[in-house]
């Protein structure tokens, strides 16, 4: 295929010229790892080497500024060898230098970064931007995460939990900061239906058929105005997932009411039963920034439910499942 | 505009705390906190859809999301960085994306959920900046209804459960399909990622369009020997057994057995017991479909499988090329506009889609 553009220029780039001879060496002879203490990860190779990594947690919504990058390319030259983006939006500090173990931990602490977030705990947060960079979100997503990452900031230095405790925070339908995935999510809601404004659907000149086939639960219908065709949307099929929002520029909005969902028991990949997504536990909590109590109390609730009555190893999705999800709903729902 | 703390009381108080805070992230850089601020005062964001007067000259990787708030901030044009695959960032890597940021951009980087790292700057500095990042080696991509930035897991670069070499299988097909990473023109967008086990750590299955996941076949590789010391240093082979997907694992007498029939390579004794490693026989999954978001007909779903084992010979991946290129030339054909892989897969039927691509081959 032949582009008359220059850029971009056709670099998928490339992954080994990161690695390190270390690991380059060991390529696929891991054979064994364990968690060597919080944020501490031990992998072992089929000869016995080990490689140490630390996991460092990042500011909510993956966003650093050149002052920190530079920070962790630093720490990572100085006693490691090569540095690693967690699929959460995480870092890891991998192949560590053992006798340079406590001194780079020292200067992380120094340097204000928390390590932790590994077996047992609460996990690295993952969320999208919102208010940050975003046009859809319903609600904040990083000051959520920010809020909540405080509150149960101990749970994410001490592996106390019966099981690893992960946390998605969504800020709208589109789910890009995920949160039906793991074990818990948290996902930006709109209450109030799609308002159209004609004269900007008319004036954009989209395509009204377009419009019409994507909405996925056909609410949509043509409406035809003294200026020309617009749309109709049908209050009682409407599911507000926005999709036509996104497509219309400013033609269609969402309102004012917002808050969030908050759902529980997903997990991805054939661990344990398998993967599945979460459901919804409170259909909705407000959210309006930065008074997150009401949310903050109702994710304090579920954790230290299933903190306190899970066994051993037990996800909370699992956890859920065996004492049954109206069992679960009650109890939560009791105390909150 | 200016970041004057006393009119950034909201953003400020994001600064405090305990947890790594990206109000602090963001005040070391240029980025306009008052757009934030002002975000989280009226509760709606700052931020608009993203404006059609896009780059030119730059088909891809490329947005300027527009603003509500004009005085504060004009547009916010950004560039997508397609990420080396397993997440593997050499420390030159970190200075060079901190160089670029600071160089050409607001002096920040973010780490997209997808795979892709982001950078925000001026409109006049994006064709420089994706230049610079050429030279280093990297390229812009991931943006609109094409490809998008391609991930894998650590892989076996670090991981002793991935089963086949993840991170070359994502490189591959990121370095086949790189044209369709940087030139949108499909219905819709396409979220790819190589796991290299059923663990899938990187949500190939849940979250990913079109994807492959690393699987084995034929059980377990079982040391007696390991397992016996395993079992002397307080292993617990009650929560092992219980552990297994397929209970292919049982106790009788205190004996661990094991019934190949029932297996189902979970991988679960692999992960909570090292004397069990998978078995040889390894290859990949193909599992496609998978979406998080409420759009669409089918809503979030997980990805379904539609072809369970694809024999991988290890540096030949031309295989999960072909099935991977098949199916875009299918669902490029008959798909509507915006309509995801999920959503296609539901209506088209997955025989018919495993018929339509000529798989099994030669069938």
């Amino acid at each position: 295929m032949e582009h008359q553009h220059k850029q971009p220029a056709g670099i998928m780039p490339d992954y080994y010229s990161q690695l390190p001879e270390f690991l380059r060496r060991y390529y696929g002879r891991w054979v064994w790892h364990k968690v060597a203490g919080s944020g501490l990860l031990k992998h072992i190779a089929d000869d016995g080497t080990e490689c140490l990594s630390v996991r460092v947690q990042l500011p909510p919504a993956g966003f650093l500024s050149a002052k920190t990058l530079r920070i962790l390319a630093r720490l990572t030259r100085s006693y490691a060898l090569v540095g690693r983006r967690t699929s959460r939006q995480g870092f890891e500090i991998v192949g560590v230098d053992p006798a340079k173990l406590a001194l780079l931990l020292e200067e992380l602490a120094e340097e204000g970064f928390t390590v932790g977030g590994t077996g047992n705990s609460l996990h690295q947060f993952k969320g999208c931007t919102c208010y940050l960079h975003c046009q859809n979100a319903a609600i904040d997503a990083p000051s959520i995460m920010k809020v909540l990452a405080d509150h149960f900031y101990d749970s994410i230095l001490q592996a106390s939990y019966p099981a690893r405790l992960k946390i998605s925070v969504g800020g709208c339908p589109n789910q890009c900061g995920g949160g039906a995935e793991t074990d818990i999510g948290i996902l930006g809601i709109f209450q109030d239906y799609p308002q159209v404004d004609d004269q900007k659907i008319i004036d954009s000149g989209i395509s009204i058929d377009f419009l019409i086939n994507w909405c996925p639960v056909n609410a949509m219908k043509p409406k035809e105005t003294v200026s020309g065709l617009s749309v109709e949307i049908r209050q009682d099929m409407c599911v507000r997932c926005t999709s036509c929002v996104l497509s219309t520029q400013e033609g269609i909005v969402m309102g004012q009411a917002r808050g969030v969902a908050i759902v529980a028991g997903g997990r991805s990949g054939s661990l344990k039963k398998g993967s599945c997504l979460g459901r919804v536990v409170f259909p909705f909590v407000p959210a309006v920034p930065l008074d997150y109590g009401e949310l903050v109390e109702k994710v304090d609730v579920v954790v230290q439910y299933w903190a306190l009555c899970a066994l051993p190893g037990e996800r909370l999705g699992e956890f859920i499942e065996r004492i049954g999800w109206e069992n679960f709903l009650r109890q939560v729902k009791s105390s909150s | 505009m200016g970041n004057n703390k006393n009119s950034l009381d909201l953003c400020w108080r994001l600064a405090d705390g305990r947890s790594p805070s990206h109000v602090k992230e963001l005040e070391q850089s240029r980025y306009p906190l008052s757009m934030y601020d002002h975000g989280l005062r009226t509760n709606r964001s700052a931020f608009g859809p993203d404006s059609s007067s896009s780059i030119e000259d730059l088909p891809g990787g490329v947005g300027v999301r527009s603003s509500r708030l004009p005085d504060c901030q004009l547009e916010s044009p950004y560039i997508r960085v397609l990420a080396p695959v397993g997440g593997w960032l050499h420390p030159d890597t970190l200075d060079a994306l901190a160089d670029c940021a600071d160089r050409f951009g607001e002096g920040h980087i973010h780490l997209a959920t997808g795979g892709a790292i982001e950078i925000y700057l001026p409109r006049e500095q994006v064709l420089p900046a994706v230049k610079e990042l050429n030279r280093l080696g990297l390229d812009v991509g991931s943006t609109g209804d094409g490809i998008r930035c391609i991930v894998s897991c650590c892989g076996q670069a670090r991981c002793d459960a991935a089963l086949v070499d993840a991170n070359a299988i994502a490189h591959f097909l990121g370095e086949r399909f790189i044209v369709e990473q940087q030139y949108p023109s499909f219905p819709h967008k396409v979220k790819t990622a190589v796991a290299g086990c059923p663990n899938d750590c990187v949500r190939a299955g849940a979250q990913k369009d079109h994807s492959f996941i690393g699987v084995f076949r034929g059980g377990p590789l079982i040391a007696q020997d390991a397992l016996e010391r395993w079992l002397e240093e307080g292993g617990n082979p009650v929560a092992l057994a219980q552990g297994c997907l397929g209970q292919a694992l049982t106790l009788r007498q205190g004996e661990i057995c094991f019934d190949a029939e029932r297996c189902s390579s979970c991988m679960n004794c692999i992960n909570n017991c090292p004397a069990f490693r998978p078995g040889k026989e390894r290859g990949v999954a193909w599992v496609a479909g998978g979406k998080y978001g409420s759009r669409g007909p089918q809503g979030p779903m997980p990805g379904l499988v539609l072809i369970p084992f694809i024999p991988v010979t290890p540096g030949d991946y031309s295989v999960i090329g072909d099935i991977y290129e098949a199916f875009l030339e299918l669902w490029d054909a008959h798909g509507r506009e915006k309509e995801r892989i999920g959503d296609f897969i539901c209506r088209w039927g997955p025989e018919r889609v495993l018929a339509d691509i000529g798989w099994p081959r030669g069938a």
